[in-house]
């Protein structure tokens, strides 16, 4: 009997499919950049030599801070007030080691979202990298800077750093409860603090204080013998198939370091939540939207949508693309909030949720309708007027 | 996932890619429109992907919606016979030609199967099927490649 491997059926990749993977996901990631910050060559001069003469204190304040993370990508939308609920320095315990100490910086608990600014301070001679990163990822994923061409292990061999990953994650993860975290950004500063920014819904039931253990480990990376240690895939310029390559780096797992910083955050006037009753039916992609919620906090307009499938057929035709989008009076979406908007989830029941932030400047009197549309096809369906009467 | 790593896997995947647009388009041009598509929705959907484990079965699943968004539009521009595809360089040619007289239906999920190892479960849940009906393509798929391939059974 002839055994046929059928991987072979359709031989390999032609180089124009291969680039077209390459191209889109390069496009995509430049379409994600944040915007360059502009600075004037004396601007950039003054910057520089601020740099230079100032204080570790100084250094440390010049530390991006959660606002700073939250409108990289445009104005986030919170309010002014929002300022005034960021927790400095709020009381914690642990985060001390070896490579790196840890210490949450700001933070927000609004009764809904959570929002820390954790500064990861390494010792002497240490590059601290972002999770997922490796030396030969470029500098700019470090730094946020798009003129950083070299490389990670470039800069590192220049500057005679030895790199370690840091990673972070909550207890409560670990033991594999919601986990608190759903957003994940870093950046790092100018004196070697890798600053994290990370962000999430709190889980049910947390009520006013929001109690959590971030398990923060930093794993140092050691010079491998060729062939040896950490091995990465990727493809070449032009080449159609993946190249797996040693990076010349390995663990270091005798030295690895494993910190616990714990802290408990108090809510900061969480404001009542407001609920509206709809049953509106959205016969085009087989919904009914039975209540919408929300709560407002200076740092966003949080809300909840809550559908259920009234038609399997006309649902399933959406290929669980169904989303909703706030219209104010001129028909125009209501801006997105602070955190992750659009997301869905299956409950208990059988019903659907979808959760999302809108700007804190937004506010429920200025929607004027509830728009559906497939977030796939970008097909919209019905659009109802909303009267929003608690 | 950061973006990068979402890439690296994506990048690492671009041979089940291939394989699976191949198996439901003929055009080239159809099989690039269909894989870009493919990413553009994975990458905006991507942090709703809760854990990375089911990356390639979700990411194939898009690709496959993708597939047959086109070939239902391909359908429509031209409908009637279409010559046989030549198989291309470097591939099992009498393989290639076996599978390609399958009906599309069938042909699917037989390369999920045998090329890209799926269970039948993944299968039904990637094409939106039942598991039943999934094995039942399947039997009829193989008896008519075991015919076309005059072999006595598949490995």
């Amino acid at each position: 009997m002839k055994k046929r491997d059928f991987r072979t059926a359709f031989g390999k990749p032609d180089a124009d499919f291969v680039s077209c993977v390459q191209n889109t996901l390069h496009r995509l990631r430049e379409e994600e950049r944040p915007m360059k910050r502009k600075l004037s060559l004396s601007a950039a001069i003054a910057v520089a030599a601020c740099l230079i003469v100032a204080t570790a204190a100084l250094a440390a304040a010049s530390h991006w801070g959660l606002f700073d993370f939250l409108n990289q990508g445009g104005d986030s939308g919170a309010l002014p007030e929002a300022a005034e609920i960021v927790a400095t320095d709020p009381p914690q315990e642990g985060g001390a080691g070896k490579l790196a100490s840890f210490r949450l910086r700001e933070a927000v608990y609004d009764g809904e979202y959570v929002y820390m600014v954790v500064d990861a301070t390494p010792a002497d001679g240490l590059l601290l990298l972002g999770p997922g990163l490796l030396p030969p990822d470029a500098m700019r994923n470090l730094t946020k800077e798009d003129y950083d061409a070299m490389t990670i292990g470039e800069y590192a061999g220049e500057n005679d750093l030895q790199m370690a990953i840091v990673g972070i994650s909550t207890a409560a993860a670990a033991e594999g409860a919601e986990d608190a975290i759903t957003s994940f950004d870093w950046r790092l500063e100018a004196d070697g603090t890798l600053v994290f920014m990370l962000s999430g819904e709190a889980p049910q039931g947390m009520g006013d204080a929001f109690e959590t253990t971030l398990l923060c480990s930093v794993t140092p990376l050691v010079p491998a013998a060729k062939g040896d240690g950490i091995t990465m895939q990727y493809f070449e310029e032009d080449g159609e198939e993946p190249v797996s390559k040693y990076i010349g780096y390995d663990v270091d797992e005798a030295h690895i370091q494993r910190s616990e910083l714990a802290f408990a955050l108090t809510a900061a006037g969480p404001a009542e939540a407001q609920a509206y009753d709809l049953g509106a039916a959205y016969p085009g992609c087989g919904v009914r939207v039975e209540r919408v919620t929300f709560e407002p906090s200076p740092m966003a307009l949080y809300y909840e949508i809550r559908f259920t499938i009234t038609d399997e057929a006309a649902y399933a035709a959406t290929e669980d693309g169904v989303q909703f989008e706030f219209l104010d009076a001129n028909g125009e979406r209501l801006p997105d909030g602070a955190t992750m908007s659009g997301q869905t989830a299956a409950q208990a029941d059988g019903s659907l949720v979808q959760s999302g932030s809108l700007s804190a400047q937004s506010d429920p009197s200025q929607i004027a309708a509830l728009r559906a549309f497939n977030c796939w096809t970008k097909e919209r369906y019905e659009s109802h007027e909303l009267t929003l009467e608690p | 996932m950061t973006s990068e790593q979402f890439a690296q896997e994506i990048v690492a995947l671009t041979d089940t890619l291939y394989r699976v647009s191949y198996s439901i388009l003929r055009e080239k041009c159809d099989r690039e429109d269909a894989v870009q598509g493919c990413l553009e929705k994975a990458w905006k959907k991507r942090r709703a992907l809760r854990d990375e484990r089911y990356l390639k079965t979700w990411l194939v699943r898009i690709l496959i919606n993708e597939c047959y968004n086109i070939h239902r539009r391909r359908a429509r521009e031209a409908p009637g016979e279409l010559p046989e595809r030549a198989a291309p360089p470097g591939a099992d040619r009498e393989l290639h030609d076996a599978l390609m007289r399958l009906p599309e239906e069938v042909r699917t999920p037989i390369v999920l199967h045998y090329m890209e190892g799926y269970p039948i479960g993944e299968i039904a849940s990637a094409l939106r099927l039942a598991q039943g009906t999934v094995k039942s393509r399947m039997r009829r798929g193989r008896a008519m490649l075991k015919k076309l391939l005059s072999e006595e059974e598949l490995s």
